[in-house]
């Protein structure tokens, strides 16, 4: 078990180089020249494709307090890249990089963390620029530590009470979702209106953009998921593609950027690729959820079902993924519930309805590399 | 739990313009929806995703999940009945079916061993039987590929089998070093001579019949593809002798397992070979496999299994190579690493690797029979 696995990569490249001369002379002695050669799709990528700095990051979410056992199940995936919650706000240097060299130290690169601990901000409450100013360093924290992006959200209560659990192909959990099951739960105290939300956000944006700019740290806004209109009484102002487009203008900055999911614009009843586009074009997307859906009635009621199997053109996605340019984190996220990880312990995290754990993920992770690899092969990398 | 979930996507599908809901979330009402769904070409590129296993396997229920719905199974063993007794292979069809999957494959057939490999007393009766279990398995099993190998006494070999792979997943290897100096086996020296010889002879006996039923013989290369082990000399360990193997008993009916790992560390491009005999309808079963040599020399006297997707073999490459002759047979993920938390009971066979090995399968086979719509 000792043996240096970089050493391993290094003599396996030239191997591979030797073999592949070796290899012509070899099939012309067996006499191939019935070989239809395939016609060129365009200046393919050779094997072994490898991610360059303009491709994609496929990523997979972590605990900060990650064991090395647990990091090196991530590496075993063939993910170079985590993201997490970060630590309560103010982020030092000191904390961020104690957090990223441990990752590095097992060939781990954090791309993203989340950031939270601003329920004031969103509330437009007393508070919130002892919040704002909290975030602001951690923005200037994480610019110095060099991670490049900084995840967030912005809404006043999530409705995880209109999820539920149905049985997919072999008996595999599938998370659903159906806004009538969630619906006339009890309004919060202090509902905010979709205007109140917008100004608190606005006001969010002003502070913190120009510092995350600074900082050479873009922010990510993930979208409302469940995207419906109203949770706990509350409007949500991160739902509609309107919504999305109507954030990036509050400040003109590509440090103003969201998460896009292909599944959750998909919930939307919207064309997951023409969100890509208009996000991608304008340089907004700053992180990225890969998923699929099939949805019954747009906003309300669908199903997060296998990677494989929804109404989500997955491989055009990434097609245009990498068209773009976008070399920001890429997360396969929402596991399925496979036997596998129920018979484990803890195998399943408790968290969604219907969720799954490594084992999923581990189907997840290789279908979006499958997809990464005959994209870069097929079109190349930028 | 007891949404039907079929009907659930049927619906889905009529309803999902329908909205009720008021306000600007209305707006998305009349819209037509992008149906995306990959139903619009066929699934894994039309392949019959497969794993070996047998009826009774905790990996059936996996399979299912991953809706691998095809199985490479051996007949289940019947207290009193040969396993080319038609019983005994019509209640393993029984139950693949009552499993919902279709069983496509017979690897490692039985009756097939060593006295007609190395032409010994008994060869005869091993091959009538042989015959007998093709035209059964044939008419009561409804499986039409039969994957054999022409290793006798020493079959499938590795030297290590927890070598530290991808982040400290365990892979087997084999290394000729290390059996170097071992006794020969009681059968002494095997030469080349004798194995073509026999090859030949086996041919010639059932080829005929396997025509007449439509029955696909599968010739897999020899693992590892080494020149001799203990004494016992391997034939199928070169491209070239595969082509002469092929013209030994010309037949529609006398082709060859594609095993992509072994033919890689004979030196073949992959994709290449892929096309040349699949053309030729030489190819009747995958074994979608990544391999990285690590001796430098043809055939590989050293190498290591790797995770599908790194390896030397461009697999995207063999996946397009597939589609591209039109291969409908069924495909197998073939040795996986064992990854964190598996007991290393089984390599190659384990869990978690076999996931992980499909799912880049599925990925990959969407993505050719996506590519040439420009989507």
């Amino acid at each position: 078990m000792n043996d240096n696995r970089r050493d391993f990569i290094k003599k396996s490249a030239s191997m591979a180089a030797m073999l592949s001369v070796a290899s012509l002379s070899s099939c012309s002695q067996s006499g191939s020249d019935q070989n239809n050669e395939p016609v060129a799709d365009g200046a393919a990528a050779e094997w072994p494709i490898t991610a360059g700095a303009n491709a994609p990051k496929m990523c997979l979410g972590s605990s900060p307090k990650a064991t090395v056992a647990e990091m090196r199940k991530i590496k075993q995936l063939g993910v170079d890249h985590v993201l997490m919650g970060g630590p309560p706000i103010p982020w030092t240097e000191e904390t961020l990089r104690g957090i990223m060299d441990r990752f590095k130290a097992e060939g781990l690169t954090v791309i993203n963390m989340m950031i939270g601990g601003h329920p004031n901000t969103i509330y437009g409450r007393e508070g919130r620029d002892e919040e704002i100013r909290h975030i602001q360093d951690s923005l200037r924290a994480a610019g110095k530590v060099g991670l490049p992006v900084v995840e967030y959200n912005f809404y006043a209560h999530r409705l995880m009470a209109g999820y539920y659990e149905v049985e997919g192909r072999g008996g595999a959990g599938i998370t659903a979702f159906d806004y009538e099951r969630a619906k006339d739960i009890p309004s919060d105290p202090e509902p905010q209106t979709a205007e109140m939300l917008w100004d608190n956000l606005t006001y969010f944006l002003k502070a913190v953009i120009p510092v995350a700019e600074e900082a050479g740290v873009r922010m990510a806004l993930h979208p409302n998921d469940p995207p419906i209109p109203i949770a706990h009484g509350h409007e949500q102002i991160m739902a509609r593609f309107e919504d999305w487009k109507r954030l990036i203008e509050i400040v003109d900055s590509p440090a103003n950027g969201m998460t896009y999911d292909c599944g959750v614009s998909r919930e939307l009843g919207e064309d997951p690729l023409e969100v890509l586009r208009y996000l991608g074009s304008r340089d907004r997307i700053n992180h990225m959820h890969y998923r699929n859906v099939i949805v019954e009635k747009p906003y309300e009621k669908y199903q997060e079902v296998f990677i494989d199997e929804g109404q989500v053109n997955m491989f055009a996605v990434m097609r245009e993924v990498f068209k773009q340019g976008y070399h920001f984190g890429l997360y396969p996220e929402h596991p399925r519930a496979l036997d596998y990880d129920k018979e484990h312990p803890a195998g399943v995290p408790d968290f969604y309805p219907g969720g799954g754990g490594y084992a999923a993920e581990a189907y997840n992770v290789a279908y979006t590399r499958a997809m990464m690899q005959a994209v870069a092969s097929l079109d190349g990398v930028k | 739990m007891k949404d039907n979930r079929r009907s659930f996507i049927k619906k889905g599908a009529s309803l999902a313009a329908a909205l009720s809901m008021g306000g600007a979330y209305a707006a998305r009402a009349g819209r037509r929806m992008p149906d995306e769904s990959i139903r619009a070409v066929a699934r894994d590129a039309g392949m019959k995703f497969a794993l070996m296993m047998g009826p009774t396997s905790p990996r059936v229920p996996y399979a299912k999940q991953m809706d691998v719905l095809h199985a490479v199974s051996g007949v289940q063993r019947i207290a009193g009945l040969d396993p080319w007794d038609p019983k005994a292979i019509s209640a393993t069809r029984d139950s693949w079916e009552q499993l919902g999957m279709k069983w496509t494959v017979v690897e490692g057939p039985p009756s097939l061993g060593s006295q007609t490999k190395l032409g010994l007393s008994g060869r005869d009766e091993e091959i009538a039987n042989f015959i007998t279990f093709m035209k059964n398995l044939k008419q009561y099993g409804g499986v039409d590929v039969i994957c054999y190998n022409w290793m006798p006494v020493i079959s499938w070999a590795r030297t290590t089998m927890d070598a530290p792979g991808r982040g400290g997943a365990l892979v087997t290897m084999f290394d000729d070093a290390d059996i170097q100096g071992r006794p020969l086996t009681e059968y002494g020296e095997v030469s080349k001579e004798t194995l073509w010889d026999t090859l030949e002879y086996f041919l010639k006996a059932v080829v005929p019949e396997a025509e007449k039923i439509g029955m696909n013989l599968s010739l897999h290369p020899d693992d590892p593809q080494v020149h001799s082990i203990q004494g016992i000399s391997r034939i199928m360990n070169t491209v070239e002798n595969f082509d002469r193997m092929l013209n030994l008993v010309p037949s529609k009916y006398s082709g060859l397992t594609m095993c992509q790992g072994n033919f890689s560390l004979m030196g073949a491009d992959i994709p290449a070979l892929i096309r040349r005999w699949g053309n030729d309808g030489k190819i009747n079963f995958v074994h979608f496999r990544n391999v990285q040599d690590l001796s430098g020399v043809l055939p590989s006297t050293k190498f290591t299994e790797t995770f599908h997707d790194e390896g030397q073999i461009d697999m995207y490459e063999a996946m397009k190579a597939y589609h591209d002759i039109g291969f409908k047979g069924t495909i197998r993920p073939d040795h996986v690493p064992t990854m964190a938390g598996e007991e290393n009971t089984r390599p190659g066979y384990m869990t978690l690797g076999t996931l992980y090995a499909i799912g880049y399968m599925r990925g990959l086979a969407e993505s050719v029979s996506k590519r040439a719509g420009g989507t």
